[in-house]
């Protein structure tokens, strides 16, 4: 028999898997604390490289969430949940890095990418997500999967099990997704 | 752009890229003819395709890579300017930078260290001035070592020269060098690291990633002096990174186990078998020699000399270790002889037979460069078998552990845990310095926690197994795998985790963070509450005590995480039958959460629910009920019903109804129950299995068998498979399942299954814990039933010993056991010895269960038994009634309680001769024990048999003997030819076969009477004569009087010696024995003596036993029909008168 009085996160874990909306509405702020809880270390610690890998960090909230029973499936709808809460983890630092800037120009926080010398490209986090909210008015489905895949890395059987479509359909979305943005962040930079 | 243009901008975009790109343009004018604002978006996303430097890419890899969190970049670092981000490694961050004076551009790296101390810093700074000293056209040159301040303390970095290279493989590649150029440019390598070696510094890292190559410039001369002109015109290798590896926490092992697993096994490719055997305290110059030789033979072949693809890190070490590298040649031709040689030499395992310095294999490539011999030798046949023969130790040592860790958690959490349990001295000592930073505490917890409970034991068993099997040699692997077969290696997951993994870290928390006891309560309650769920009961005392000591310290008790920790105290005081002590840890846990989250709080109604659980294992019911009803209530007053909090309270209020014998009840809230948990959890999930499981015995004890077993079965199978067969749920199915089938008289399958369940039971939770003692009564229950009287007593005797110890004589488990043992005393024959036994018992049942419940009717009813099986039948029967109605009343008419109530009436009416109420009963007991527990159930079996008593009482003997002949057939079958109901089944046939004259036919089963005395009572003289004589009575019948008389005499001479030498039976087998030898003439007189005497005797009893009087009628005939054929009439005529009046 069971017992103990701390509620368990883990159930409604699984009702997402049902799209509970109800489940994930209650799941969401544990998500966000516990994602903001291990962001804000890594936050913490400033200059030195001390980087943040948000994947990580959606897989570790999830792994001590979902206890000894984690199915592939509960963890994509996590990650459906988990993008939403990191975006938001993501932002609010971007802005509040922004405004701890002492006059000038707003300042450009950015992501920067392995692959790509210094000097090429970045992409500035808080124009990006101007562009997402455009995107969730245009194409709400769209802007999930992009938030899944860029803010929690997950895979695209993870954003088709999340979403209910295929994965065919998950891979058009992303192409077009990614260039739509590339190209408005390029008309961003040169306005 | 409207929500319908974005749509058409997606799916003309879509389409679009399935042209061919001239073709585009066009087509989309024609399209989209009618929107120019549609063409221009989908013009703009095609731009974006075709752009390589489209920010696309960048998103591509997603935030998922790494986000620069600080206001970007830092400006300066020191006395350098930031000017750009030139990558990431495991180390740190390498920033391009540029240095004032002298100007020039440097490569900044700063070192990513979580534990950053003042020791670490001065030793970072010694390391640093070491390398300094490095100068070598062949090594990037280390400027200067120092610390930045940063916001978390001091952050140690390092600039060293600025290398625009190429990679060493890709630079061969892209170049196209021949042979030589590449054997050239490796020497150079070599050179830098002989330089390095001789100043005392091992890189241990050396591979293409760290090896730049830079393009020659004329200004730069080389150090060596080549005979050929090829040095020249190819590029300078600089070597990356030396010795940084000793400037990070930890060695280079750690080090690069903090990359991911994809990118560590790629480095382990460089890695030395002793590196790779995790010895990182002897290493020593060779390693880098090994490295040597892989890039070497990289270069040469463009492949790596093991094929370490997608195996496991324990496939890959052992790869490493045991398995020879290909051979140069078999790649390319080209490169056979010499150079095969060489590599090999190189690459050898053993470190003592590789070249014992950089400098001696650049000479070596030198030589074949200038075709000069080389100094290395092949391998010969003898060192080749040498070779073969080299033992290696299982898995890797060091790895090991790391190795299991590592396939459990994500890449990115398995840091944690992996350094904890490779404690490097440094690390620990560092880790303690925690204190005086900031790390936050949670993020630590989340992921040691996170690595503790993310286990599943059953795929990491399978794994474990592949693992294993993959590190022994190809040779032993045939007869292992056999062997590895009967390991379960689910129960082999269980025991490392306990050894290796729990054990240690319950050390590790301790050790690492003594002085943070708030973390130390956090991970070590997650480490209890893990164990706990693992089934590791005693193990997680450990963890829990102690997390529940800091807690209440450090917290105080009125805080969420005490009283968690509270109530998971409770939780682990009753898997471990510490009921009392659950008690009280449950309702402190119950009343301080009505104190902090009201009474009307989902979590006070939860904590309720448990201290209800708890109650019934204590056997307070009344009590528990209530609680449980009214957690229940209030649960579904405040929340959802289909909350899990809802369901387990819905369970536990089952559990308790089915402890007060509320069966119906039970079993319907028991399949709501089930229903929730297979929809929650899935049909496959352990609380489901749980609760299947619970339900069987609800099912069971209402008599509903063919459900209950087939619903333990799937949970038994299901279980053995996700949990592991040492799994305190497994093993409870594996009894349940035992004892049902042992029930249904399937003992030879059942036993098995008992005994297994009670052997782990007894290993895993010790011979005290209830369920052990429950098993222990199950499996003496089976023997009982098989008759093995012996055995089943000795465990009958242990189990009610234990409960009398451990829980007090008035528990209900007790009572139980004193019931159980009574049972068996009595059936032993010690009525006497029973009966207050039985008394007590029943006593105690009523007074802790009452009147009508089904364990104080069965021990009213054993009572009965016992009673009426002394004698005392008019005692007996008020409870036999009394336990009759009782149970029709609350059980049901097929119920089999009811059922043994009906039989043990009808058979006492049977005995007192009150036929005609019997027979109803009789006829009863027996339809409804086959209708609901089949032909070989015990209670079919009896029924049988008291059936044919029945008719035969009846003088129907016709009618009987089928019965009887059932009885025989099924008895022999279920129970044997030893036991003493297939005995009473055979006496039963046989004397229905002789009433109806059936003499030869009994005389079969009269030899068989004396076949089971003689092999089961040699010493019971009685029975022995009995038999005898009986059989010598059939055979006399027969009118075989010469056969008769052997067993005969023999029986007689049996009773002669025993208390039976004045019974009824003696002087009757006296008479038999006359009456055998008076066919023979010549004994005539030897006869008429016997039967004189017997019938004397018999007189004399009956005058004391009416019921006598017709045996000594019948052998009065006998004597007169003798008198008569021996011609004596006045003899005959006085025996026939004293025949008394007719009956």
């Amino acid at each position: 028999m069971v017992e103990g009085p701390n509620p368990n996160p883990t159930e409604l874990l699984h009702r997402l898997a049902d799209r509970d909306a109800s489940a994930a509405a209650r799941l969401l702020p544990v998500i966000y604390e516990d994602l903001r809880g291990l962001a804000s270390d890594y936050f913490r610690r400033q200059e030195g490289g001390h980087t943040l890998q948000p994947t990580a960090l959606v897989h570790e909230a999830y792994a001590k969430l979902a206890g000894s029973s984690s199915a592939w499936k509960d963890r994509a709808h996590f990650f459906a949940v988990a993008a939403t809460a990191m975006r938001q983890i993501l932002i609010d630092h971007a802005r509040r890095k922004q405004a701890e800037k002492r006059g000038g120009d707003r300042a450009r926080v950015t992501l920067s990418n392995l692959l790509t010398p210094s000097r090429g490209s970045v992409i500035d986090v808080l124009a990006l997500n101007e562009l997402l909210d455009r995107m969730e008015q245009l194409d709400p489905r769209q802007h999930q999967v992009v938030e899944m895949r860029f803010f929690a890395g997950a895979s695209e059987e993870e954003v088709a099990e999340a979403l209910g479509i295929s994965r065919t359909t998950v891979q058009s979305e992303w192409r077009s997704a990614k260039a739509w943005l590339a190209k408005e962040l390029r008309k961003g930079d040169t306005q | 752009m409207t929500p319908q243009q974005y749509q058409r901008v997606k799916a003309l975009f879509a389409r679009a890229l399935e042209l061919p790109s001239a073709e585009r343009a066009g087509w989309l004018a024609r399209e989209a003819a009618d929107d120019a604002d549609v063409r221009r978006e989908v013009l703009e996303m095609l731009a974006e395709e075709r752009n390589p430097r489209s920010a696309a890419r960048q998103l591509d890899a997603g935030a998922a890579r790494m986000l620069d969190d600080s206001s970007a970049m830092p400006e300066r670092i020191g006395r350098y300017r930031i000017l750009g981000v030139k990558g990431r490694g495991g180390m740190g961050i390498v920033y391009e930078a540029e240095q004032e004076s002298p100007k020039r551009r440097v490569a900044l790296k700063v070192i990513k260290s979580p534990m950053v101390s003042a020791q670490l810093l001065a030793r970072f700074q010694r390391e640093a001035e070491a390398l300094g000293k490095l100068q070598h056209v062949g090594i990037a040159h280390i400027y200067e070592a120092a610390t930045a301040r940063a916001e978390s303390g001091e952050q140690p970095y390092l600039a060293m020269e600025l290398i625009q290279g190429e990679r060493i493989t890709a630079y061969a590649k892209k170049h196209e060098l021949s042979v030589r150029q590449r054997l050239e440019l490796v020497a150079r390598v070599c050179d830098a690291v002989q330089h390095a070696h001789q100043r005392g510094i091992i890189h241990r890292d050396l591979k293409p990633a760290n090896i730049l190559v830079v393009e020659p410039d004329t200004s730069v001369t080389s150090h060596v002096k080549s005979t050929s002109r090829i040095a020249d015109t190819v590029g300078q290798p600089k070597i990356l990174d030396f010795g940084v590896a000793r400037l990070t926490a930890g060695d280079v092992n750690v080090a690069t186990l903090q990359t991911e697993v994809g990118q560590l096994i790629g480095t382990l490719a460089y890695m030395s078998p002793e590196q790779v055997a995790g010895d990182s305290t002897s290493l020593d110059t060779r390693c880098d020699i090994y490295a040597l030789g892989v890039v070497l033979f990289e270069v040469l072949s463009g492949q790596l000399p093991h094929n370490l693809g997608n195996g496991s890190i324990a496939q890959a070490a052992r790869m490493i270790q045991e398995v020879d590298p290909t051979r140069l040649s078999e790649i390319n031709a080209e490169l056979r002889g010499d150079l095969d040689t060489i590599v090999a030499k190189a690459l050898e395992k053993d470190r003592a037979h590789r070249y014992q310095s950089a400098s001696e294999l650049a000479a070596d490539l030198r030589r074949y460069l200038a075709d000069e011999p080389i100094v290395a030798r092949p391998a010969s046949a003898t060192y080749q078998l040498r070779k073969f023969a080299r033992r290696h130790k299982g898995l890797v040592a060091g790895l090991g552990v790391a190795c299991a860790v590592l396939l459990l958690g994500a890449a990115g959490t398995a840091i944690g845990l992996v350094s904890a349990l490779r404690a490097n001295r440094e690390l620990a000592k560092s880790n303690r310095e925690l204190a005086q930073t900031n790390i936050d505490l949670r993020n630590v917890s989340a992921f040691q926690s996170a690595q503790l409970t993310d286990i599943d034991v059953g795929s990491m068993g399978l794994r474990l197994r592949a693992d294993l099997l993959s590190a022994i040699p190809d040779e032993q692997r045939k007869a292992f795998e056999t062997q590895l077969g009967a390991v379960n290696f689910v129960d082999y997951a269980r025991s490392t985790l306990d050894h290796n993994i729990f054990r240690r870290a319950i050390d590790t928390i301790n050790v690492q963070f003594a002085s943070q006891p708030v973390l130390q309560a956090t991970l070590l309650q997650d480490l209890a509450t893990a164990m706990g769920e693992l089934g590791l009961y005693r193990l997680a005392q450990i963890p829990q005590d102690r997390a529940l000591y800091l807690r209440r310290r450090q917290l105080g008790n009125d805080h969420d995480d005490t009283i968690a920790s509270i109530a998971a105290a409770g939780v682990l005081a009753r898997n471990r039958s510490d009921f009392e002590h659950a008690d009280a840890l449950l309702r402190e846990a119950l009343e301080r959460i009505r104190r902090l989250h009201g009474k009307e709080s989902k979590e006070a109604y939860v904590a309720m629910s448990s201290v209800a659980a708890n109650l019934k294992s204590q056997g307070k019911l009344d009590e528990a009920v209530d609680l449980a009803h009214q957690a229940v209530k209030g649960l579904s007053r405040i929340s959802d019903a289909n909350d899990i909090e809802s369901i387990n309270a819905l369970a536990n209020l089952a559990g308790v109804l089915f402890g007060k014998g509320e069966y119906d009840e039970a079993i319907g809230i028991g399949r709501q129950v089930l229903d929730a948990y297979r929809k929650l959890f899935g049909a496959d999930s352990p609380k489901t299995l749980k609760a299947m499981t619970h339900l069987g015995d609800f099912l069971e004890a209402a008599g509903q068998y063919e459900e209950s077993t087939s619903l333990i079965r799937q949970a038994y199978d299901q279980e053995r498979r996700v949990l592991g067969a040492d799994h305190p749920d497994t093993v409870s199915a594996m009894m349940e399942l035992g004892n049902r089938l042992s029930r249904q008289g399937k003992y030879a399958q059942a036993e098995p299954l008992l005994r297994g369940a009670l052997g782990k039971l007894r290993r895993l939770l010790g011979n005290d814990h209830y369920n052990t003692l429950n098993a222990i009564d199950y499996l003496a229950s089976l023997l009982e039933d098989a008759g093995r009287f012996d055995e089943a007593k000795a465990l009958f005797a242990e189990s009610l010993e234990r409960r009398r110890r451990t829980l007090g004589e008035d528990h209900p488990a007790t009572l139980r056991s004193l019931g159980n043992y009574a049972y068996f005393v009595a059936a032993e024959g010690g009525r006497a010895e029973a009966e207050p036994l039985y008394r007590q018992t029943l006593a105690g049942m009523r007074r802790v269960y009452g009147d009508d419940h089904p364990h104080t009717l069965t021990a009213m009813g054993n009572l009965a038994s016992l009673l009426s099986g002394m004698g005392r039948d008019d005692e007996a029967e008020p409870l036999y009634r009394e336990t009759l109605a009782a149970d029709r009343r609350t059980l049901g008419n097929d119920h089999p309680s009811t059922l043994n109530a009906v039989y043990n009436l009808g058979d006492m009416l049977l005995r007192q001769g009150k036929l005609d109420e019997a027979e109803p009963l009789c006829r009863e007991a027996l339809d409804g024990y086959e209708r609901v527990g089949g032909d070989d159930h015990i209670g079919t079996l009896y029924s049988l048999t008291l059936m044919g008593r029945l008719l035969a009482a009846e003088d129907k003997p016709v009618e009987a003997q089928p019965y009887f002949q059932q009885a025989v057939e099924r008895r022999r079958r279920v129970n044997g030819d030893d036991h003493p109901q297939t005995l009473a089944a055979v006496y039963g046939l046989v004397d229905a076969l002789e009433v109806q004259d059936e003499w030869v036919d009994a005389e079969k089963w009269r030899r068989f009477a004396l076949d089971f005395v003689v092999r089961n009572h040699p010493d019971d003289a009685t029975n022995h004569g009995g038999a005898l004589c009986a059989l010598g009575r059939n055979l006399l019948r027969q009118g075989r009087p010469a056969d008769a008389e052997a067993p005969l005499t023999e029986g007689l001479a049996l009773y002669q010696d025993t208390d039976e030498s004045d019974s009824w039976q003696r002087w009757d087998a006296q008479s038999l024995l006359g009456e055998a030898i008076s066919a023979d003439a010549d004994r005539r007189a030897q006869a008429e003596a016997l039967l004189l005497e017997a019938a004397d005797h018999m007189a004399a009893l009956a005058a004391d036993d009416a019921s006598l009087t017709s045996r000594v009628d019948a052998l009065r005939s006998t004597l007169a029909g003798l008198y008569e054929a021996w011609h004596q009439p006045d003899q005959a005529e006085k025996w026939r008168s004293a025949v008394s009046a007719v009956n």
